[in-house]
């Protein structure tokens, strides 16, 4: 008995130790007149590669690597805002770019940068077979001329006049005792030391569970408000909305499901910032040469009677309880998209009749009795429906969808697989029928690029649809290189008329970023943006 | 017994090369390109080709038989990446990670640490705990507290991890830090103050992995000591005058404790396969982790290296709980 009552009374003490204890720390490394934000995120950081890891465009970019821009608020059409780059120039013929450096630049390692040191680096990516049309911008250069130490100027093969906003904030340069001693180790380089000359620094990296950024005392646009960011990984939503109310964290991520405004509605220290869709989900079909799959998702009468099947608005109230938006294309989707949307273009309607009858009149009808529509030769309309189980919500999706189309005589098989099969059907093998893709909704021309044209459409090209139109990449490309600024909306509209008529993918709807702070801790001014931990106008509250 | 105890290295040796033939198959079988993951969207298509040919995932798995063709050279016949796979091994590496750019094994020594802990602590809860009421149970057979152990033992045994330990993550907000393995950035004052840090953050994953083991272990342990406390020698000793609990600890936990050695052997698989669940609950860096990211990205080196850690811990378990038996078994050393 006195042993049970010792064992009890140890574990008690234990108990209280741990909870009331914790430990004599000084929290999170800060001294008094230091400023902290923790972030908590789901994302992994998985390493710091410049070209094959997700964080240097995460977190890399913004915080340490720095663009020559960066991205302006989606009222303002993303305008860019000066970072290395001050001012920026393009001649009329889009072909010569002016950009004067700010002054003072420095990397982190304290290495000086100036005109020169931004014309090796872009002679050496450009002529690096390795990056080769990595970025379009990059690519287009014909030639780099320095002016003055902080000035210098490109010009082009083709007329670009987007730069500025689509790919200058991602274009970094790295030091010349770097990028001098890649060699062939380009995509092995670990860059553990991220010399960048952003306004912070990696001070500690665990994969799977932290990064600590400390703000550069030499930073050449002045110290930021904010001297240290956590980045603290959680791995499931739970324990991530869990710290946020504990205090364990400021900043959430902008993924957070909308479920959060159940648990977290009512609680007065948090607000919410809820953003535009970032990305969208769609439908895509298998439309490629080399593919194995139904043919029938290739007659556009087929595609029409599944959209025509599909209540996406519903998908928007279930799926995503009204914090999603949906359209007649995944350009252009949302209000920050305003004048970005060809206005003839309209969603097609919900209406199961007419998608029935859109079967009848193709040549589809149920011959055996099954319930399932077959074609001209009996083969049945039974689809092959791929989802990747790392977005949970596709899972409702998909199920919605089966069941609207076993209302119009389509069987759907659904495949859940992970998000490494999911590429190796999809895009490697070619081998589905329909898949759910997510896709970035952004008016981006090398996004565009790299996902509607043909040359992305051979099985490992990231075209999922596999679809190849010479008229779409005309319009493409043409969006890219034209100065003109008519012609080129002109052919960003003729582009989004021809993906809405031929459907090759069906949007399904994009989920609003939700993002959640501490407004006890900081208030965040920011209104959109690309990057996920924006400190513009950033307010410590304590 | 060298006899016995050389059949069993040799047992394991042979199980320990097999498991690393399987580990180093089963995920090549899986579909997926670890290349196609780790490169961006605007790589064009003939970069990605020449990245995969440096990183020899284009090379055959097993034999070469193109390479053979070409000059007839029985060693081209073997480079392969089986015949890579064994020869780094051989040398002591374990490659470099496809994603993190980092040698396997730093990633693995980053991550080994904090799974052990949450194992070994979540282990010793969970022994302690099931053996005492194990114990309990059987001496008080057929009473009110046997039935609420063996309810009790059953409930935890039956949880799922998530479910239990989102309860327990809820319950326990405010008090317990919500995942982790140590407060970010801090400073201590001390090593002491350092522990108990790491303690407050290990709490909840313990306690999770301490539950779901404990009723496999409370229920084991009664139904071997129930047999055991039926024997003649326990008997004897209570007919002898001894005492209940020098009967039920010295002479009956013996005995009741051979299968209870078994069953902690082979639950350290269990353990490591439920410290994923675990892991990913209270986001807790450990090799759970680890592994579900490397199988998410196709990162062959990092999953192999786990396995391997895998492999040689579970053989060196059996291998262990084997010996013991000699020492609690003399039979066996007969």
């Amino acid at each position: 008995m006195k042993g049970k009552k010792l064992l009890i009374t140890v574990i008690l003490i234990l108990c209280a130790v741990f909870v009331f204890a914790g430990g004599d720390k000084d929290e999170a490394g800060k001294t008094q007149e230091q400023v902290v934000l923790r972030v908590g995120g789901l994302n992994v950081v998985d390493g710091w590669n410049p070209w094959s890891n997700n964080a240097p465009f995460m977190f890399g970019t913004p915080l340490v690597l720095e663009g020559f821009t960066g991205r302006g608020p989606a009222s303002d059409g993303f305008s860019g805002l000066p970072r290395m780059a001050d001012s920026w120039e393009v001649s009329e013929d889009g072909r010569v770019w002016t950009i004067r450096l700010h002054e003072g630049i420095t990397f982190s390692d304290g290495t000086p940068v100036t005109a020169q040191t931004v014309k090796e680096y872009l002679d050496w990516e450009r002529n690096e077979p390795l990056l080769y049309g990595y970025y379009s911008t990059v690519a287009n250069i014909e030639s780099v001329e320095v002016i003055d130490d902080l000035t210098f100027k490109y010009s082009s093969f083709e007329p670009m006049i987007d730069s500025e906003i689509a790919e200058f904030p991602m274009m970094f340069i790295l030091p010349p005792h770097i990028w001098s001693n890649l060699g062939d180790d380009l995509y092995a380089f670990d860059n553990s030391e991220m010399i960048g000359t952003g306004p912070y620094v990696i001070s500690e990296h665990v994969p799977g569970s932290h990064i600590i950024f400390d703000a550069r005392e030499d930073y050449y646009r002045g110290k930021p408000v904010i001297d240290r960011i956590i980045y603290k990984v959680f791995a499931n939503n739970d324990a991530l909305v869990n710290a946020l109310i504990s205090g364990e964290i400021d900043l959430t991520m902008p993924y957070l499901p909308p479920e959060v405004y159940e648990t977290l509605g009512d609680n007065p220290n948090i607000t919410f910032k809820e953003k535009f869709p970032f990305n969208t989900f769609e439908i895509a079909f298998n439309m490629s040469d080399y593919g194995v799959g139904n043919e029938a998702v290739k007659d556009p009468a087929v595609r029409l009677a599944i959209d025509q099947a599909i209540d996406k608005n519903q998908i928007v109230d279930v799926v995503f309880l009204g914090h999603a938006t949906t359209g007649p294309t995944n350009w252009a989707v949302g209000p920050y998209y305003e004048g970005k949307l060809n206005p003839d273009l309209k969603m097609t309607p919900f209406d199961p009749n007419a998608a029935r009858q859109t079967l009848k009149d193709a040549g589809y009808v149920d011959s055996d009795g099954d319930g399932i529509r077959e074609d001209h030769n009996g083969k049945s309309l039974e689809f092959r429906l791929i989802y990747a189980t790392d977005y949970p919500t596709s899972q409702t999706m998909t199920r919605m969808i089966a069941d609207w189309l076993k209302e119009i005589g389509i069987k759907v098989d659904i495949e859940a697989v992970d998000f490494g099969t999911w590429y190796y059907y999809v895009l490697g093998e070619r081998d589905f029928d329909m898949a759910i893709d997510l896709r970035i909704s952004e008016i981006d021309p090398s996004q565009m690029s790299v996902w509607l044209s043909s040359y992305a459409a051979e099985p490992g090209g990231i075209n999922t649809t596999g679809a190849a139109n010479p008229e779409m990449d005309d319009l493409v490309y043409g969006f890219m290189y034209t100065v003109d600024e008519d012609l080129r909306w002109e052919m960003m509209f003729e582009a989004q008329r021809l993906l809405n008529e031929e459907r090759r993918f069906i949007l399904l709807a994009g989920p609003h970023q939700i993002q959640a702070y501490r407004n006890d801790r900081f208030i965040f001014q920011s209104e959109v943006t690309y990057i996920d931990i924006d400190l513009e106008g950033v307010q410590v509250v304590k | 017994m060298i006899r016995y105890i050389f059949q069993k290295v040799v047992f394991s040796l042979i199980t320990l090369f097999v498991i690393l033939t399987v580990n180093f198959f089963i995920f090549r079988v899986v579909p997926g390109n670890p290349i196609s993951m780790m490169l961006s969207p605007r790589t064009k298509p003939a970069i990605r080709e020449y990245i995969r040919e440096q990183y020899g995932v284009e090379k055959p798995l097993w034999l070469n038989f193109e390479a053979f063709k070409e000059d007839k050279k029985i060693i081209n016949l073997f480079d392969t990446q089986y015949y890579h796979y064994f020869r780094s091994l051989a040398k002591g590496e374990l490659g470099h990670s496809f994603k993190q750019k980092k040698p396997v094994s730093e990633l693995i020594g980053q991550r080994v640490g904090p799974t052990v802990l949450l194992i070994f602590t979540g282990e010793i809860i969970a022994i302690v705990f099931g053996v005492f009421l194990g114990m309990l149970a059987a001496w008080k057979a057929r009473s009110k507290i046997d039935t609420l152990v063996l309810i009790t033992g059953l409930t935890a045994w039956s949880m799922p991890p998530f479910w239990l330990g989102l309860i327990l993550l809820t319950m326990a907000r405010g008090l317990f830090p919500s995942g982790g393995f140590i407060t970010i950035g801090a400073t201590f004052s001390s090593t002491i103050a350092m522990w108990l840090d790491i303690g407050k953050h290990l709490v909840l994953p313990a306690t999770t992995m301490a539950i779901l083991l404990f009723g496999a272990y409370a229920i084991t342990v009664r139904n071997s000591a129930l047999e055991v406390l039926a024997e003649d020698y326990i008997k004897t000793a209570k007919a002898k005058g001894l005492s209940q609990k020098r009967v039920l600890w010295s002479h009956a936990l013996k005995n009741a404790s051979l299968p209870l050695v078994t069953m902690i052997a082979m639950d350290l698989g269990f353990a490591m396969g439920g410290s994923i669940q675990i892991e990913t609950i209270f986001s807790y860096p450990g090799l759970g982790r680890l592994m579900f990211e490397a199988i998410m990205q196709r990162d062959y080196p990092v999953l192999q290296g786990v396995f391997l850690l895998l492999a040689v811990t579970l053989i060196a378990a059996n291998l262990l709980a084997d010996l013991t038996y000699i020492i609690l078994d003399p039979r066996i050393r007969e």
